[in-house]
């Protein structure tokens, strides 16, 4: 039977207090950490700031202006995909290679014991993995030359040579990462039917159709997750390139975050530190919306 | 108001009338705060000093905010966040670095007067080589008073020199001395891998302006105000370091933020230009074949200098106890601490003199020796903005990624819109 309207409303004043309460915290932390900084990051980028004096002057998009007729802007959102690229391919990637490798019978306590092995990279801060590489990076004292001298083979400049720098830096994220990618595909795929794969092998597939034609098709929206995260999380790095290179040689290893702090806290300008943050937001925002668009076609598919 | 306030508040003025500080009474209750650089061993001086400190005045609480000057630029950018969210210190540390920041501002309190009346301060100025003050004026100012300083000196490996039949470097020593001594203690496996370098190229901005120091040139020009890099001697300086390593290959490969002494304390390398810390880091490892000599010149024997000073910021409420707080962080004690703990120069002489600070190495004279005739490093008020374009550039050009033209054309338009940009 239903209940008079009366009683409804007076029901449902309670319970949406109830519910506001209940998101409260979460929507204080989104406005706290989310909201009022992009705020704040719309404001500074249309004006110029004096941190000491806190004297603020609209000055329109002269910011922008400004980054965007800096070549070493264009350059680091150049390297920053270039490392998005590299990095996305090469974590994914080895994810989904080791965990395939994992995913068959093996005893328990081997199978845990690598699946850690493989993780605790992901464990270790960022700031003393990238210390410990550069010293392994070092052109003419570190561990890597000296080996690879030793059987003949005349060590890269690791951080040193601007074609290899990149390169280097998405190799020790690599390592650090691909466990926690790994992680999760083996997850997905031990969560596609035996059913499925073992139809497929009455059927005469081998390891590799079974592979692409069973196993990828069901976990493609693990995978398109996966790439997503490592796609969001290539367009923030900082830590490592900062650490490893800053930046150099020259421009060479420059990426857009490491732009917007010079920007920030060398050159002093908030306006055009945020300007950049911005740029890199609609740029996040662009990508991501893509992916999205592209994954929801291919899960349809 | 209490009679009390109202005395302390008399002490402010008095700062404008060019007077002493009035004493301040030994029971008065108020807070000071203190920002400063953030080591073990500045943190247990402090905390001596505030020890010290409350004996005289025991109901004033200290708080101190430590920062990281590792670079100066964050050091600086934390400075503006506690000044902007309205936890301005009273007192603080800044070096060379970050004076013309402050003092530009007017962010100090002007301390010519106090030093020219207060009979501590006359004592402090006593034991203080008159040229450190130098390093820590601004447009005739002086806002800050010295606490310790740092010049860049060549370590050597005396053991290699012995080995290699070389005599330790002279006093006079030139650039071309460097590169014949370095070659000689450059030493090669079968194949022809160096397996010791004579001499590694400073990766930081300061001990690397030596380089142009020594060759009567800088980065700036004398003002601080515009690009210097066009000045054919700096271009000269650049590519003598270029030759080092691709050249004569004495040196390895430049690597940025790197001093050299991790492959010197690890005999890799004979010779590299550091800063006195190094002096505990190498005895701390037990390394005791090394001893220094002033950097080698070309055009002008020139030493480097910065200062770390000691100042009062406008916005502090106790200006008369601020100043006893900053003397008591000046005083003998926490200099003979700075020269026992062996990880700075002191800024009196008499601390430089101490038996822990000149045990190791054999010519520790040369450091405060210096002194004298040492040229502050110029530091406009957007010095971390010129050290970023400076190192990205001369990083480029050493490792072999970008020509000189290419490089000092960088440069140069970099360092150009950065000062176009700077309000004087």
């Amino acid at each position: 039977m239903a209940r008079p309207d009366r009683n409804r409303q007076a029901l449902r004043a309670p319970e949406a207090r109830a519910g506001w309460l209940f998101a409260a915290p979460a929507f204080l932390l989104y406005t706290t950490f989310l909201l009022v900084p992009v705020i704040a990051a719309l404001v500074f980028s249309v004006t110029e700031v004096d941190r000491f004096t806190w004297q603020t002057d609209f000055v329109g998009l002269d910011n922008f202006r400004y980054i965007w007729s800096d070549p070493h802007f264009w350059r680091s959102f150049l390297n920053t995909f270039e490392f998005i690229a590299l990095a996305v391919t090469g974590n994914v990637g080895c994810g989904l290679l080791v965990a395939l490798l994992l995913d068959r019978s093996m005893p328990r306590v081997l199978l845990y014991f690598l699946r850690f092995a493989y993780f605790m990279p992901v464990l270790v801060a960022a700031a003393l993995v990238s210390l410990v590489w550069k010293f392994l990076y070092s052109t003419d004292l570190g561990i890597l030359n000296y080996y690879l001298r030793l059987v003949g083979i005349a060590g890269p400049g690791w951080l040193s040579d601007g074609r290899v720098a990149m390169f280097s830096i998405v190799l020790m994220d690599v390592w650090k990462h691909f466990g926690f990618f790994m992680i999760i595909l083996l997850a997905a795929l031990q969560g596609v039917p035996r059913a499925l794969i073992e139809s497929a092998s009455l059927d005469g597939a081998g390891p590799f159709q079974a592979f692409w034609h069973v196993k990828l098709p069901t976990i493609a929206p693990v995978v398109l997750f996966c790439i997503t995260y490592a796609t969001i999380g290539g367009l923030q790095v900082f830590d490592s390139v900062r650490i490893l290179t800053n930046g150099g040689p020259g421009d060479a290893t420059r990426v857009l975050v490491l732009y917007m702090y010079e920007e920030t806290f060398g050159a002093q300008n908030l306006g055009t530190g945020s300007a950049a943050a911005l740029t890199l937001l609609v740029v996040i925002v662009v990508v991501t919306a893509l992916q999205f668009a592209f994954a929801n076609r291919v899960t349809r598919e | 108001m209490k009679r009390r306030d109202f005395a302390i508040g008399l002490a402010g003025l008095a700062v404008s009338g060019g007077a002493a500080y009035a004493a301040v009474p030994a029971d008065i209750k108020a807070t000071l705060k203190l920002f400063r650089p953030a080591t073990d061993a500045d943190i247990s001086e402090v905390n001596h000093a505030i020890a010290r400190f409350k004996t005289r005045f025991p109901n004033v609480e200290i708080k101190v905010q430590y920062v990281s000057p590792n670079p100066w630029g964050e050091y600086i950018n934390q400075f503006m966040n506690a000044m902007s969210s309205g936890e301005s210190p009273d007192v603080l540390n800044i070096a060379t670095e970050g004076v013309a920041t402050l003092v530009g501002r007017n962010i100090l309190h002007d301390l010519s007067d106090i030093l020219a009346t207060d009979p501590d301060a006359k004592e402090l100025l006593a034991d203080v080589e008159p040229n450190l003050l130098n390093a820590l004026r601004y447009n005739g100012k002086l806002d800050l008073l010295p606490t310790e300083w740092n010049t860049a000196v060549v370590f050597y490996n005396t053991d290699m020199f012995a080995e290699a039949g070389l005599a330790p470097p002279a006093a006079n020593w030139t650039w071309d001395d460097l590169l014949a001594t370095a070659q000689k203690l450059t030493k090669r496996d079968a194949a022809g891998n160096v397996t010791q370098f004579g001499y590694v190229i400073p990766g930081g901005q300061f001990a690397l302006t030596t380089w142009f120091q020594t060759n009567d040139t800088d980065r700036l020009t004398p003002d601080g105000r515009k690009s210097n890099v066009r000045d054919p001697k700096f271009r000269e300086s650049l590519v003598f370091l270029h030759d080092l390593i691709h050249k004569y290959k004495v040196s390895p490969t430049f690597a940025l933020n790197d001093y050299g002494y991790a492959p010197f304390a690890a005999r890799q390398a004979a010779m590299f230009t550091g800063l006195h810390p190094m002096v505990r880091i190498l005895r701390d490892a037990k390394f005791t074949s090394a001893d220094v000599q002033v950097v080698p010149y070309r055009r002008k024997q020139v030493n480097i200098c910065g200062v770390m000073g000691l100042g009062m910021t406008r916005t502090t409420k106790n200006p008369a106890l601020a100043w006893e707080f900053m003397k008591v962080l000046m005083d003998k004690d926490i200099e003979n601490e700075i020269a026992n703990n062996v990880r700075s120069i002191p800024a009196r002489r008499s601390a430089a003199e101490l038996p822990a600070w000149t045990a190791f190495p054999q010519h520790w004279a040369l450091f405060y020796g210096a002194a004298a005739k040492a040229k502050p490093l110029t530091a406009p008020p957007n010095f971390a903005q010129v050290e970023q374009i400076m190192m990205r550039n001369i990083d480029a050009y050493l490792t072999g990624n970008q020509e000189i033209d290419a490089a000092i054309d960088g440069m140069d338009r970099d360092l150009s819109q950065a000062m176009s940009r700077v309000k004087w």
